[in-house]
């Protein structure tokens, strides 16, 4: 470290705080905020709903007070953080007040409906986080309703012995978790909540907005109706501020053992701030505002940048940012198709045209059937000019089989057939393996979709400059 | 009996009966033997018969019909019978089989043949003390381990369940004896009795068995009928009376059959016997009016039916005499049975219920005014208003909870078994209710009123799987577990054999409409238990769907149920306005007009008092931190002044509560999320079906754009809106693997597209083009 401290201080501007200046701390704790494995230090423009969900949580921590609600907001609005901020606060504010004995003056349950797919995981786990020292063996040996009257006893008489300390549930992934059978789980806890047995919240962290629908008519009379709806940021400049508090050094993020100069804190982020307000990235942000105001995007965008922070180069360069954005604003599929023979572009465009002309699905000999009447059309027109071939017919099937392989053309799958494969690989792409339908007809004849629009294939054929004038007045037809 | 458990579930009773006395249908009066098929079998033999009545035997039999009130039966009473070479004679003591390794001990009181030939007997208990019925009273009851009482619980059951003759000595001769032999009564273990229990009261009073039991029979029965009469004297208040009041309809019976035990007299008509037998001649001329209607009403179809154990049927007379006598009881004759009678009538359930209720009501109060501390106005309304903070009285539940005490009280009361069906719409008060009748039930019993009972909660939504009743009612039963399959065989024969040692039950069965199977097997035997001549279950059963027994049910099943059925209606606005104020009362957080909006709002949406209460605490709530920041910023000015809950703060967090958040959803949508919906919306306008594939959304959405100047996002854009908005369902759309061939659709109303974007210039603009 000090050799390459001496090192960059050769290089650098600030000489004098550059060389005992931690740059790898500073680069992974903007890493994690980045990846979000930490909070941003201040949550913009979310304060209402974090005002309504600690107000409830400290209510049932402080007056024992049964509290259920909903946290709904779409994904990447920072539900999640509100949960995590609300639940750091509490535990700061009552950390102190914890009982002599040691033991919490509170529990907190998480369950997600990714993991806890069925009651019995789920009880398993609430067990879990709740009797942490207990001996969990005989519990969970027993049947799941044994287990589940344990817990349930437990939590219902302890309270008589010494005062039952509340627990928090949080539900992430609600819809899902309403999605079991019977919901009795749900059913259970909201029960709890609203009968003097044991104080408990419940929060539901959800981004589907009909999750109320989902509910059991018992379920939901015993749902107190309490939503909390997240909204992502309203405005530009919240949605930027999200970025910066992302990318700044902030005072919380002095690290014990070693301060951070705060010349060196004041330029990085000047720094943030010159970037965050350069030409290509505001626009950059503000496009990703329209399309969706996905912060996660912005920030991803900027792991590699900041992931480039060292010694020798301590602030985030905007020689970084940019290829990220352009990488960002890339399409996936152009990116495969700008590469394809003229001969695929061809079947491509011939698909189109029977599109056009009204075909949803089409095979093979359809296909080339398009193609050789274009291209005998063509050489009509251009009379023995010879600029381009015909390809015979199993050279176009090869060259077919290349699109199949690049998923450009997908055999006809409904949703159905798609959930019933699993959904998953195997049902994906058969045209060459065999069917998914069952169809054992030569693929020649299968029949196929184009996974293009027809304004992608304009977008594609106008991309490539190595296109004869021919096929490009074709595809515009 | 170990065959008899086996029997399919089917069976009805009468078979059942038929085939435990192992005896074909036949008219033959005397020495009937079975034909017997095993050894294991008992051979029950009739001894003497008893010639007693004045009308040949045959000859009522010819008639079959014979009206309940001349006191005649064509049964042929027996004074002994012979069980496996042994004569049991009437009033003997004898061990009788049950279902644990100690075998009940009994006196054989009666002994007849029925019309079917099936041989019976009434077993006459005598209890050990683990074997008596606890309530408070008893339970100060001390005795020796070998002491046994002499009880007036009685129970049908067939000859062939006695196993040995049993010795039972007076104290002084126990005592002789074991001083005499210790080793022979550790061995052959020697009972003796010297009190006697009155199941009814839980009284114990003394007994003096050697001038009571004499050369292996009881001497005289009057004896004992007197003895009961005189600890049921004890009883409390009203109650007796009213018993009294009821058996006196019943006593003109008594006193024309003085052969009591020929039929199936109830303890309580012997009992009036004795205590009554002064009021007898004044009550003559009313019974006789009586008797007249009687007959004109009532000719018994059956005289003995067989499936009616005698105590229903004695039970089942009795309540239709009450009636009769509440008729006529303007007839009445003597100053004294008027008051009586009078007493009995107001008594009979509502006055008891009342009673009952006007006694929660002022708890209720008191306890709700015992909160009050150094809380805020606020806190103590939110706490109050609590879903949780359920009053010990239901407002508003009274007709309910009249209904369901009353029925429970004469079910317990008589140690029978009914069955009963709650419905109601989520939060209408079921449970709580049921809970309300529990607890003043057991205050009844605390108070001696009531014999002892087993409550058991059972809820649907709370088991795994259905046939986990079976394992949760036999382990609140017997404390044992069991799996489902052996605690249903285990309960079946609890439930269908004769044992002193019996509580009297009470299973709620909530959320049943969760305990329907395929074969709904378990609601077939849980409404059937209740119709075994032992059972003593009451089995209540709550679900939110009023048809459940005709939708969901088969006939067998719903038939069992029977009829007594209540319906929670929701809460009408004014119903929920008392809930409220009930429960704010003395905290001055509410208008009047803000209680009375919510409870409109919300009776006309659901009737759900959950919800009121939700609103109301909301609205606490707002007004709360609205408080709190007023006091704040003027420091202390305002705490002497807090705010009310108005109608504005209710209707705030009404539409807080029931707000979709639609709209509000799509005013805060991306642009481009916005120009997605207008292009979705126009594409399936313009398809005329409501699905349409993402493809022609996209190129909808590209024309927007272009038209109206906005950047035009490129495909892969589009798909990534596609997806974000169907994870939040605001669209449905299909798997993205389909890419731009899966069919998109609206999952929100077209007007909450409309609405959302009206504030919206650009968007005005793009809907109007």
């Amino acid at each position: 470290m000090p050799a390459r401290g001496r090192a960059s201080s050769r290089t650098q501007m600030d000489v004098d705080s550059a060389d005992v200046i931690d740059t790898g701390a500073i680069r992974k704790t903007i890493l994690n905020r980045l990846h979000g494995r930490t909070l941003l230090p201040e949550l913009i423009g979310l304060d209402t709903p974090f005002e309504a969900v600690f107000s409830l949580l400290n209510r049932t921590v402080v007056s024992a007070e049964g509290n259920t609600a909903l946290l709904i907001g779409p994904r990447g609005s920072g539900k999640s953080s509100i949960v995590q901020k609300s639940l750091d606060v509490l535990e700061r504010t009552h950390s102190s007040s914890s009982q002599p004995s040691g033991a919490p003056s509170y529990y907190v349950v998480r369950l997600n409906g990714f993991i806890h797919t069925n009651d019995k995981i789920a009880l398993r786990d609430i067990a879990r986080q709740l009797l942490i020292k207990q001996d969990l063996e005989d519990i969970l040996i027993g049947s799941f309703s044994d287990a589940f009257t344990y817990i349930l006893n437990l939590m219902r008489t302890s309270g008589d012995q010494s005062s039952m300390p509340p627990v928090l549930f949080v539900l992430e992934e609600f819809d899902l978790l309403a999605q079991h059978p019977k919901q009795s789980l749900l059913y259970t806890l909201f029960d709890i909540a609203q009968s003097q047995q044991t104080p408990i919240a419940v929060l539901g962290v959800t981004a589907r907005i009909d999750v109320m629908d989902l509910l059991e008519k018992r379920v939901k009379s015993r749902f107190s109706h309490r939503q909390i709806h997240v909204c992502n940021a309203k405005t530009l400049d919240d949605f930027i501020s999200i970025a910066r508090v992302a990318l700044s050094i902030h005072s919380s993020d002095q690290q014990q053992q070693q301060q951070i100069p705060k010349a060196f804190v004041d330029t990085f982020n000047s720094k943030v701030e010159d970037i965050l307000s350069s030409e290509s990235v505001l626009s950059y942000i503000s496009e990703v505002f329209d399309i969706g105001k996905d912060a996660r995007q912005i920030l991803r965008t900027f792991v590699v940048a900041v992931s480039k922070i060292s010694n020798s180069q301590p602030y985030i360069d905007m020689a970084h940012v940019k290829p990220a954005i352009a990488r960002e604003r890339e399409s996936a599929k152009m990116l495969i198709l700008s590469s394809i023979s003229l001969l695929d572009l061809c079947l491509i465009i011939s698909m189109k045209s029977l599109v056009q002309s009204g075909n949803s699905k089409y095979n093979f000999e359809m296909v080339y059937n398009e193609y050789k009447t274009f291209m005998s059309r063509h050489m009509i027109a251009a009379s023995g000019g010879g600029a381009m071939k015909v390809y015979k017919k199993p050279v176009a099937l090869k060259a077919f089989e290349t699109l199949v392989e690049l998923e450009i053309v997908r055999p006809i799958i409904t949703s159905a057939v798609l959930s019933e494969a699993g959904s998953g690989a195997s049902g994906r792409n058969d045209l060459l393996a065999g069917s998914s339908q069952g169809v054992r007809a030569p693929k020649e004849y299968r029949m196929v979709q184009l996974m293009l629009e027809p304004g992608q294939v304009l977008d594609l054929v106008s991309q490539r400059l190595d296109v004869p004038v021919v096929i490009r007045r074709w595809a515009q037809q | 009996m170990s065959t008899n458990i086996q029997r399919s579930k089917v069976a009805s009773r009468l078979e059942k009966a038929a085939k435990q006395a192992k005896q074909p249908r036949t008219k033959r009066k005397q020495h009937l033997s079975y034909d017997s098929d095993s050894d294991t079998e008992a051979v029950v033999e009739w001894g003497e018969r008893v010639d007693g009545g004045n009308k040949s035997v045959s000859a009522l039999r010819a008639a079959r019909r014979v009206t309940r009130h001349s006191g005649m039966t064509n049964k042929e009473m027996y004074r002994s019978v012979i069980v496996n070479g042994i004569e049991y004679r009437l009033g003997q003591t004898v061990q009788v089989e049950s279902s644990s390794d100690e075998p009940h001990l009994a006196t054989i009181h009666r002994l007849w043949e029925n019309e079917r030939g099936e041989k019976q007997m009434v077993a006459r208990w005598l209890l050990r003390r683990n074997e008596m019925f606890l309530n408070k009273k008893a339970k100060e009851i001390v005795s020796e381990p070998n002491e046994v009482f002499y009880s007036n619980a009685d129970d049908l059951i067939t000859p062939d369940m006695i196993l040995a003759p049993l010795d039972v000595l007076s104290r002084t001769e126990f005592e002789k004896k074991s001083r005499e032999s210790a080793k022979l009564s550790a061995k052959t273990k020697l009972w003796f009795c010297s009190r006697h229990f009155n199941e009814h009261t839980a009284a114990v009073g003394d007994l003096d068995w050697d001038e009571f039991y004499h050369g292996g029979k009881i001497l005289d029965p009057a004896v004992d009928v007197e003895m009961f009469a005189k600890t049921e004297k004890k009883m409390l208040g009203k109650e007796a009376a009213t018993k009294a009041g009821r058996m006196k309809v019943a006593s003109k019976r008594n006193a024309a059959s003085v052969a009591a035990t020929k039929t199936s007299a109830s303890k309580r008509r012997r009992k009036h016997l004795s205590d009554n037998e002064d009021e007898d001649e004044d009550e003559d001329e009313e019974d006789r009016d009586i008797d007249d209607d009687e007959d004109e009403d009532f000719v018994e179809p059956e005289a003995e039916k067989p499936l009616k154990t005698p105590a229903k049927r004695s039970a089942a007379v009795r309540s239709r005499r009450a009636t009769l006598a509440t008729v006529s009881v303007s007839r009445a004759a003597t100053p004294s049975t008027v008051t009586k009678r009078r007493k009995r009538l107001a008594d009979i359930q509502p006055a008891a219920v009342s009673a009952a209720i006007l006694k929660r009501a002022a708890r209720g109060r008191t306890s709700a005014n015992a909160s009050e501390s150094n809380q805020t106005i606020y806190e103590t309304a939110r706490q109050r208003l609590h879903v949780s903070a359920t009053p010990d009285t239901l407002p508003c539940r009274e007709d309910e909870f009249a209904e369901i005490y009353g029925s429970l009280y004469t079910a317990l009361e008589e140690r029978n078994s009914m069955c009963m069906y709650i419905s109601g719409v989520p939060g209408t008060g079921k449970t709580a209710t049921v809970h309300e009748v529990i607890r003043t039930l057991k205050e009844n019993t605390d108070e001696g009123e009531l014999p002892e009972f087993e409550y058991i909660e059972l809820n649907g939504m709370k088991m795994t799987e259905p046939s986990q009743a079976y394992t949760q009612l036999w382990q609140a039963i017997s404390g044992e577990k069991a799996t489902p399959k052996h605690a249903a065989q285990l309960l079946e024969k609890h439930f269908s054999t004769p044992s002193p040692r019996r509580h009297s039950y009470v299973v709620l069965m909530d959320e049943l409409d969760l305990l329907v199977t395929k074969s709904q097997s378990i609601m077939y035997n849980f409404f059937d238990w209740p119709h075994r001549p032992h059972a003593k279950l009451v089995v209540v059963a709550i679900a939110n769907t009023m048809d459940l027994p005709e939708r969901m049910l088969h006939h067998k099943v719903s038939s069992r149920l029977g009829l007594t059925r209540i319906n929670f209606q929701p809460y009408t606005h004014q119903q929920l306005m008392t809930i409220v104020q009930s429960r704010l009362e003395g905290c001055e957080a509410f208008d009047d007009d803000a209680v009375e909006l919510c409870a409109r709002k919300i009776s006309a949406v659901s009737g759900d008092a959950r919800r009121a209460l939700d609103v109301c605490r909301r609205a606490v709530e707002i007004v709360e931190a609205e408080w709190t920041r007023r006091s704040t910023a003027s420091n202390k000015q305002s705490a002497s002044d807090p705010c009310l809950v108005t109608m504005m703060t209710i209707d705030r967090a009404v539409k807080e509560m029931y707000a979709s958040g639609n709209v509000a959803f799509i005013q805060n949508a991306s642009v481009q999320q916005k120009v997605f919906l207008v292009a979705l919306r126009a594409a399936i306008r313009k398809a005329g079906v409501p699905e349409v594939p993402l493809g022609d959304v996209a190129f909808v959405h590209r024309q927007l754009c272009q038209m109206h100047e906005l950047t035009v996002p490129t495909y892969e854009n589009i798909s990534k809106i596609c997806s974000q908005l169907g994870s939040t369902r605001c669209i449905l759309a299909e798997s993205s693997l389909l890419d731009v061939h899966q069919q998109v659709r609206l999952a929100i109303a077209e007007d909450d597209i409309t609405v959302a974007l009206r504030p919206d210039p650009l968007f005005q603009k793009i809907a109007t083009s």
